[in-house]
């Protein structure tokens, strides 16, 4: 039987979020999606606590990795534990505990999970999640910990982002616990119709309960360049500089381009372990003083960088979702990205209004291919149009909707909850018996 | 009044600078308990932060002596048996050495928090506490204590000289 959040007209609900990622002294960048549905729906709740498992890699060594738990332990635990877990205020409203986690090197999922468990279990205030609903974030950790601090019949939502999923499907411990966390999970939402059917895959008995909802993005805050673009002269790529996100071949591909056009820039901005190759590439291409290599800078900074381009190029192997793109075409910016996963839905019924989707591929011809049938049409480009689509899409209000729906609370505010078995209220999503359209 | 971070290695750097700085810029006194201080060079950690560092101190170890000993010996049996057996014993061993040369050498009472800052620092960070019930632990800096007061700004603070509280000196002795 499903769950549903009853009003009782008095009290409103609260919701529990729990995520390795979220913004931290150390990681100021690390999910500021999540931060940004957290924020989304945050005046769907009475209260909104946010708990965030931060991993701390430690020792590799077995019996090292033992006396850093039991130490954690000593200091973390009993009624008057020696360091106690405290929550803060963020400006967005909602409260957010950091919780450290120490792990080990190895990658091991089901381990890291259970680290993160033990972590959560030795702060968490009751050994339970005190809410009416419990969104876990990536299902190995946040699913995983809502699953095991939820109170029965606590409504339990679990979002899946991972990149990496089908490494976590591919290790059989974490797999049989991934398993757990779909029994359990009343929806699981994936943010591209990718990792929908990565899971439906894997699990296709509980296909029912899948659903995409992309994250929030904050795009009525994306400043929007103020001028529009002319020639698509001066190109940027935003992201790690990896081989997975296909910029040796953005290089090379710009080195075929630059050799007919002398006007043409490429600033790729981000760090990377293929960033000193390259630097070394483009010298070697003798464009040293055409392709500039800068370092990550915080996400405000990098519509100052959008807005100082013509053409966002972004020609990853793999992306769940692709954020970068969404806040260039928020930006105004016309974008050249590979259909790669979440490109082809978040710029859906967009191509050849936002920029141009081209094919995945290790040619880079492929690339200065798109360049130039994109810039051929770049006049026909309607970028109020792609900004508008995607402020409906993924703008805060319309992915709180679509939240609300799913945690089964009032939209535009909670009148008042407890949860209790039974149906869902109108609206609600039964076993995914609504949000369907996304299937 | 100062605050006593402790980081064995540098996976947390961001944050144990952003913290220094912090603490700096607000006149608090900042020292750092890690190994050794080159690796907090290249995280560009504030100069004025007081390192102590453990790395000589752990070289100086009788364990330590032993294990270089067993390698003139034999190579084979320093790295399938003695690196294998001190790997286990080298928190107990930081410890030690942390006791010697920090404890020993600074007016705890004077530390208004002592921040844990990443997961090899743990046990000593527990031990720490053990042997310091009033001492305030936690794994971030509560910044609180220290948010009313104003910041100085960037490039006024008073040049301190780098100063690195010298290794291996056994106050022991």
């Amino acid at each position: 039987m499903a769950t549903r959040v009853q009003s009782t007209g008095r009290e409103r609900a609260r919701l529990a979020v729990t995520t390795p990622w979220h913004p931290t002294l150390q990681r100021p960048f690390a999910g500021s999606f999540v931060q940004a549905t957290t924020r989304a729906v945050r005046d769907l709740f009475e209260r909104v606590d946010l708990y965030n498992t931060e991993d701390w890699t430690g020792p590799a060594d077995p019996m090292q990795a033992r006396l850093v738990h039991r130490a954690y332990a000593a200091l973390t635990a009993g009624p008057n534990p020696r360091i106690a877990a405290g929550a803060r205020r963020t400006d967005a409203g909602y409260w957010v505990t950091d919780i450290p986690t120490p792990v080990t090197p190895k990658r091991d999922y089901a381990t890291w999970a259970q680290s993160h468990e033990f972590s959560l279990g030795q702060v968490l205030p009751g050994g339970r999640f005190e809410a009416d609903v419990v969104h876990g974030h990536v299902g190995i950790y946040g699913g995983w910990l809502a699953h095991r601090f939820a109170r029965p019949g606590t409504r339990v939502v679990v979002t899946e982002h991972a990149s990496f999923l089908g490494r976590i499907l591919g290790q059989p411990r974490s797999r049989a616990m991934y398993a757990e966390v779909m029994d359990r999970a009343d929806a699981m939402l994936c943010v591209s119709e990718t990792l929908r059917r990565q899971l439906a895959e894997a699990f296709p008995g509980h296909t029912g309960k899948i659903h995409v909802v992309p994250n929030a993005v904050d795009v009525e805050a994306i400043p929007v360049r103020p001028k529009p673009v002319g020639a698509l002269h001066r190109w940027i790529y935003v992201g790690k500089v990896a081989a997975t996100k296909g910029v040796p071949e953005l290089v090379e591909a710009f080195a075929i381009a630059a050799e007919d056009e002398p006007a043409l820039r490429l600033t790729i901005l981000g760090s990377g372990p293929l960033a000193e190759p390259l630097t070394a590439r483009a010298a070697e291409l003798g464009l040293a003083n055409r392709i500039e290599f800068h370092d990550a800078v915080p996400p405000h900074r990098v519509f100052e960088f959008l807005h100082a381009h013509d053409l966002l190029v972004h020609p990853s192997k793999s992306e769940t979702f692709g954020m970068t793109t969404v806040e260039a075409v928020g930006s105004g910016m016309p974008v050249l990205v590979t259909k790669c996963g979440g490109p082809q839905e978040t710029l859906a019924g967009l191509d050849g209004v936002a920029g141009l989707l081209i094919d995945v591929s290790e040619d880079p011809e492929v690339i200065v291919d798109g360049y130039r049938r994109l810039a051929e049409q770049a006049s026909g480009l309607d970028p109020d149009r792609a900004r508008a689509e995607l402020i409906g899409r993924y703008g805060a209000r319309a992915v709180a909707r679509r939240l609300a729906e799913v945690y089964a609370v009032a939209d535009g505010g909670v009148e008042g909850s407890r949860v209790a078995d039974g149906e869902v209220e109108g609206g609600g999503v039964r076993d995914g018996a609504s949000a369907r359209e996304h299937e | 009044m100062s605050v006593l971070l402790v980081a064995i290695g540098t996976t947390r750097a961001r944050a144990v600078c952003g913290s220094a700085d912090f603490l700096l810029a607000r006149g608090v006194d900042v020292g750092l308990v890690t190994v050794e201080s080159e690796p907090w060079r290249r995280e560009g950690l504030d100069p004025r932060v007081t390192l102590y560092t453990l790395q000589a101190g752990e070289e100086r170890h009788p364990l330590a002596r032993t294990g270089r000993m067993v390698r003139r010996v034999s190579g084979p049996l320093y790295t399938k048996v003695y690196s294998k057996v001190y790997r286990l014993l080298r928190p107990y061993v930081m410890w030690r050495v942390t006791r010697k040369q920090v404890v020993r050498r600074l007016d705890l009472s004077a530390v208004e928090q002592l921040v844990i800052c990443d997961s090899h620092a743990i046990p000593i960070g527990w031990h720490l506490a053990k042997r310091h019930p009033g001492l305030t632990v936690g794994f971030e800096l509560d910044r609180a204590p220290y948010a009313d007061r104003a910041a100085a700004p960037a490039g006024a603070a008073p040049e301190v000289s780098p100063h690195t509280a010298p290794s291996g000196i056994d106050v022991d002795a």
